[in-house]
């Protein structure tokens, strides 16, 4: 069942495509909207508050083939327009979110030993230097696996600008990884 | 090739869609056009073995702290299809409160909106679930597993219209015409039973009483019109009949608890049995592909799992709600 038709679905009004989708992808939204709020509650609250919307202008709905970036634009949005209300700050773009939940799987790239969960600690403080933006294209990148110019619709920039994040956070990203290789391996010739 | 490059080539890799999407995919996806490349650059392939190593790194720590279930009941409740009980003892008294809110949430749900915007009623069925609708008229819909109709109750004298996703059979009651519209293709009847199948891509209607006649959503194909014991099957986008006199007379299996398969890939043939027993099942991919002829019951999950497995030369396990396939 491609996006298209799943969503072909929802329009005629079926209430089991509307739980497929939430099925397929409520993980990913939960995951996504880390990067923008810690706040669990208002993260459930928009979630909930999206679906319902789906639901009920189902009628009106543009066509999409892709329904996750369908909803990573929508929760974007909103998730912005919650958190900058609730903090009454604005002209502010962007809400920086400093409990990271951004990690990287290292382990196959190191050896195994018993430094290795010290340096896993290393490296998600480094990450912390990627900024938010970096983070989150990063993430939409690799983990949802989008396209370029996806990632420029849901985070509203253009082209040029998702490379120049991605890039930049990437060449961030090694240079920690070969830091941390070398910690990793001068351990072990101890 | 200088330190440099060698890392602005590493880079450039791992910044490629393409390269990622073939990483991504296990190797899969691109035509072979990255596992040739590595064969004709021998000498970057420590660059290339970098570069796969980190794509396959980036991924992400995945801690959920949202109970998706209760946000989901939030969600339907808010939607108009509150979640049905299945059954847990144990959450009984919890259930009382949650019906309780729940009739009161519906209630209002049901002053404030069902007549302002929407007047579509939407029934569905769960996992192993069934259901017998009547509609307005008196004509009857029996809903098989996992499956959802929506029709409107109160345009229902002007025209009988119904739309369904899943399988389902429909006892008509003679009148003015008679639709059922599924994702694939519609069917339309004066007065007659008949059922639809609409569910994974595929669409096959079997005619039991009267007449009835079938078209296809898209591409362009004349209505088919089935007598009793005809079948018609969309497959690669063209409607295929299997008149009854080329044979027996085509059954409605379903209906007597027989779900039949005819030369259907073992993946089908699970997809029905998650379906009709509230199970997961577990299987290799090499053996989910194997064709299948045959059929299984309703009512004993042993029995059921034993005819299916048995022909091909399967062994099955159960552990609680699992069940795992093997040779």
């Amino acid at each position: 069942m491609d996006d298209l038709q799943l969503w072909m679905r929802l329009k005629n009004g079926h209430h089991n495509a509307l739980k497929e989708i939430y099925d397929l992808h409520a993980g990913s939204l939960e995951n996504y909207a880390k990067k923008f709020t810690s706040d669990i509650g208002l993260i459930e609250d928009t979630v909930h508050d999206i679906f319902v919307q789906i639901w009920q202008k189902k009628e009106t709905l543009s066509d999409t083939d892709s329904i996750i970036k369908y909803l990573c634009v929508t929760l974007r949005r909103e998730l912005i327009r919650r958190v900058e209300k609730s903090q009454k700050t604005s002209g502010l773009d962007y809400v920086e979110n400093k409990d990271t939940d951004f990690s990287l799987t290292i382990e196959d790239m190191m050896i195994q030993d018993e430094t290795f969960e010290s340096n896993k600690m290393k490296l998600q403080q480094s990450l912390e230097f990627l900024s938010s933006r970096q983070r989150e294209a990063i993430y939409l990148k690799y983990y949802e696996e989008m396209s370029y110019e996806q990632i420029c619709d849901i985070m509203d920039i253009n082209y040029q600008s998702v490379r120049n994040l991605i890039s930049k956070g990437i060449i961030e990203l090694r240079k920690y990884i070969v830091i941390l290789l070398m910690i990793t391996i001068s351990f072990t010739f101890v | 090739m200088s330190n440099r490059d060698l890392h602005e080539f590493q880079q450039n890799l791992i910044e490629n869609e393409s390269f990622i999407r073939w990483v991504k995919s296990e190797f899969q996806e691109g035509d072979d056009y990255w596992s040739t490349f590595i064969d004709e650059h021998p000498e970057e392939e420590d660059d290339i073995n970098a570069a796969i190593r980190f794509v396959l790194s980036m991924s992400f720590k995945e801690q959920s702290s949202i109970d998706k279930e209760k946000l989901w009941n939030r969600i339907a409740a808010s939607t108009g299809h509150e979640v049905k009980n299945t059954g847990n003892v144990r959450n009984l008294k919890f259930y009382k409160y949650a019906t309780a809110i729940l009739a009161a949430a519906c209630l209002l749900f049901f002053f404030v909106f069902r007549f302002g915007i929407s007047d579509t009623k939407h029934i569905n069925t769960g996992i192993a679930q069934e259901l017998v609708e009547k509609l307005p008229d008196g004509s009857t819909v029996r809903l098989d597993a996992t499956t959802e109709i929506a029709y409107s109750p109160e345009k229902w004298r002007k025209e009988r219209k119904i739309s369904l996703d899943g399988l389902a059979f429909f006892d008509v009651m003679k009148g003015e015409k008679f639709v059922v519209e599924t994702t694939m293709g519609s069917v339309k009847v004066l007065g007659t039973s008949f059922s639809v199948d609409s569910r994974n891509n595929h669409f096959e209607v079997i005619c039991k009483t009267g007449k009835v006649a079938v078209m296809k959503n898209s591409g362009q194909q004349d209505e088919i019109v089935l007598t009793p014991g005809d079948k018609v099957t969309l497959s690669d986008g063209v409607l295929k009949v299997k008149k009854a006199e080329d044979g027996i007379p085509n059954e409605i299996m379903w209906i007597n608890g027989m779900y039949t398969f005819d030369n259907q890939p073992l993946s089908e043939v699970i997809k029905e049995l998650e379906r009709q027993y509230d199970i997961e099942v577990s299987i290799a991919n090499e053996h989910s592909s194997i064709p299948y002829t045959g059929f299984f019951r309703k009512g004993n999950l042993n029995d059921a799992l034993y005819s299916v497995t048995w022909p091909l030369d399967l062994k099955y396990r159960m552990d609680g709600k699992m069940v795992f396939i093997t040779k």
